[in-house]
């Protein structure tokens, strides 16, 4: 037996995460330069993208930044076009406005489906472009363990993130021929700066880890590693796939009590 | 940037593969030896599995064929007993010796669906229990069942009711010993194949009517090929999944989102 490429490997490849300023974005730009890509590193905070960029760098392996906005398709379209051998963009931006649906007002309902939502599609229509007329290439969306089961609180979040399960499914539909993957990557809680918040209330902190099977948070590398598993060739039979990272939250029955 | 602690390989780990004389069972072993791992390689036919063995060893790594049905209490018992005394330890289980005989519903013998469900899902648990005991012990170990996407969804036109059913088994199964064992180092995990060339599939694949039947029906426009489950099952086992339990990643290239 001689021994087989390491399918994990992502050598000779460029990787565009955006969202890499921060949280999980961050964490898969970092695991898909630890495979050995190439990684671009798009944020709407330019200092957060550098900031990812330069560790990745100090750490011996290939990045850059820039600024970009998730929901400026023209944008979008000229910073991946831009980048030689693309062959896998993740995009993770996300915004969660927690309130109870009565009590939700129609501002914060565009805000959390425009940013979430239109988000995800704009990245669809542009790398889901580009990477068919460049032969094929792999997408990663961020959804949500809020896909599958919800939160008082949390409604017009999971539905965003239930819909771009349907998006993603689709687009894998659609892609497919073209050599296009399209997976959706479903984190439990992690522990991120936009997290932070909770985490820091002992009883919310306690709730989520406890309803968890591994009965702790997720770290934004482990999410990262799923990532750069979806992007490589070690996945290239799965297309329209939702990975779910999350402790086996979604694993196990039992109700949610979180604290009031 | 170095890949020296690479968490996608399995350096110094032992894996056990059952099913390991054909198919997609070879190209675990080979894959999970590939990525560094010790490897026990199982199956009832022992010619075969010393083959493979010898390939793995010929290939700088470190391989060990013990004969199993995978449906025997006893057989399982023993193949842990020696995997056990050969390598010190057990990090990953591929539970995924299967069967499958095709016949419309309606006719299928109790003594055929017995036989199927014996081995696909009191074999897969036989071997999660005995390895399983091993992990906790341990306190670590990563188990990968290797279901079906027949475990989520109906065939139909392959008619298999036996096999549906102890591949859902398979897939539930995993969701509850995950969630016995999370707290304890011990992940499980499945993958949900759809169409590959294997021992199981020939007839299918030597059949020009069921390759456009899979091309038309996969997104991806294709049957999958052996190599490409070997990179859900190495991330699976490894740490690159920390965070990963009771899940089952489908493979199967679109065939479930249409």
């Amino acid at each position: 037996m001689t021994a087989l490429p390491d399918p994990f490997r992502l050598g000779g490849r460029t990787v565009a995460v955006i969202g890499a300023g921060s949280g999980i974005g961050e964490g898969a730009a970092e695991a898909c330069a630890r495979q050995g890509a190439a990684v671009a590193c798009f944020d709407v905070n330019l200092l957060a993208a550098r900031a990812t960029a330069d560790r990745i760098v100090e750490a011996g392996g290939t990045a850059h930044a820039a600024e970009l906005d998730i929901l400026d398709a023209e944008a979008m379209t000229s910073a991946l076009e831009a980048l030689a051998d693309l062959r896998g963009v993740v995009a993770t931006p996300g915004v969660n406005v927690r309130k109870r649906l009565l009590d939700y007002q129609p501002d914060e309902f565009d805000r959390v489906v425009t940013l979430n939502l239109r988000g995800a599609m704009c990245v669809l229509q542009v790398a889901g472009g580009l990477l068919s007329a460049n032969g094929g290439g792999s997408i990663v969306l961020l959804s949500s363990i809020r896909s599958q089961v919800v939160e008082p609180g949390q409604g017009v979040y999971a539905a965003t993130k239930a819909g771009i399960v349907q998006l993603a499914r689709t687009a894998a539909a659609e892609f497919g021929p073209a050599g296009v993957r399209v997976n959706a990557l479903a984190p439990g809680v992690v522990d991120t700066p936009l997290t932070k918040p909770i985490q820091q209330n002992p009883d919310w902190n306690r709730a989520y880890a406890g309803k968890t099977a591994l009965g702790r948070w997720g770290r934004p590398d482990e999410i990262g590693n799923a990532a750069a598993f979806l992007i490589s060739d070690a996945s290239s039979y799965m297309t329209g796939a939702v990975l779910f990272v999350d402790g086996g939250w979604t694993a196990i029955d039992g109700r949610f009590d979180p604290p009031s | 940037m170095a890949a020296t602690d690479d968490l996608f390989r399995l350096d110094g780990k032992t894996a056990v593969v059952t099913g390991a004389s054909s198919g997609l069972g070879v190209v675990f072993a080979e894959a999970l030896a590939s990525a560094g791992a010790s490897v026990v390689v199982s199956a009832r036919r022992l010619d075969r599995l010393e083959q493979l063995a010898a390939e793995i060893e010929a290939g700088g790594g470190e391989a060990l064929a013990v004969p199993c049905d995978v449906a025997s209490e006893e057989e399982v018992d023993a193949l842990a007993a020696k995997a056990v005394d050969r390598f010190g330890r057990v990090d990953v289980l591929v539970a995924n010796a299967g069967v499958s005989d095709p016949r419309p519903a309606e006719q299928e013998p109790l003594d055929v669906w017995q036989r199927i469900v014996a081995v696909n899902l009191t074999g897969v648990f036989l071997c999660n229990r005995r390895f399983g005991a091993v992990m906790l012990e341990q306190e670590s170990g990563s188990i990968v069942n290797v279901a079906s996407v027949l475990g989520v969804v109906g065939a139909g036109q392959i008619p298999q009711a036996s096999y549906t059913a102890s591949k859902g088994g398979v897939v539930n199964m995993t969701r509850e010993l995950a969630a016995q064992w999370a707290r304890r180092g011990v992940r499980v995990n499945a993958i949900g194949p759809a169409w590959f060339e294997s021992e199981m599939t020939e007839e299918m694949f030597a059949s020009d009517q069921a390759l456009r039947w899979i091309r038309r029906k996969t997104p991806m426009g294709r049957p999958g090929r052996g190599e490409e489950l070997a990179g859900p099952v190495v991330f699976l086992a490894s740490d690159a999944s920390s965070y990963v339990t009771g899940q089952t990643l489908l493979v199967d290239g679109g065939w479930t989102v249409v």
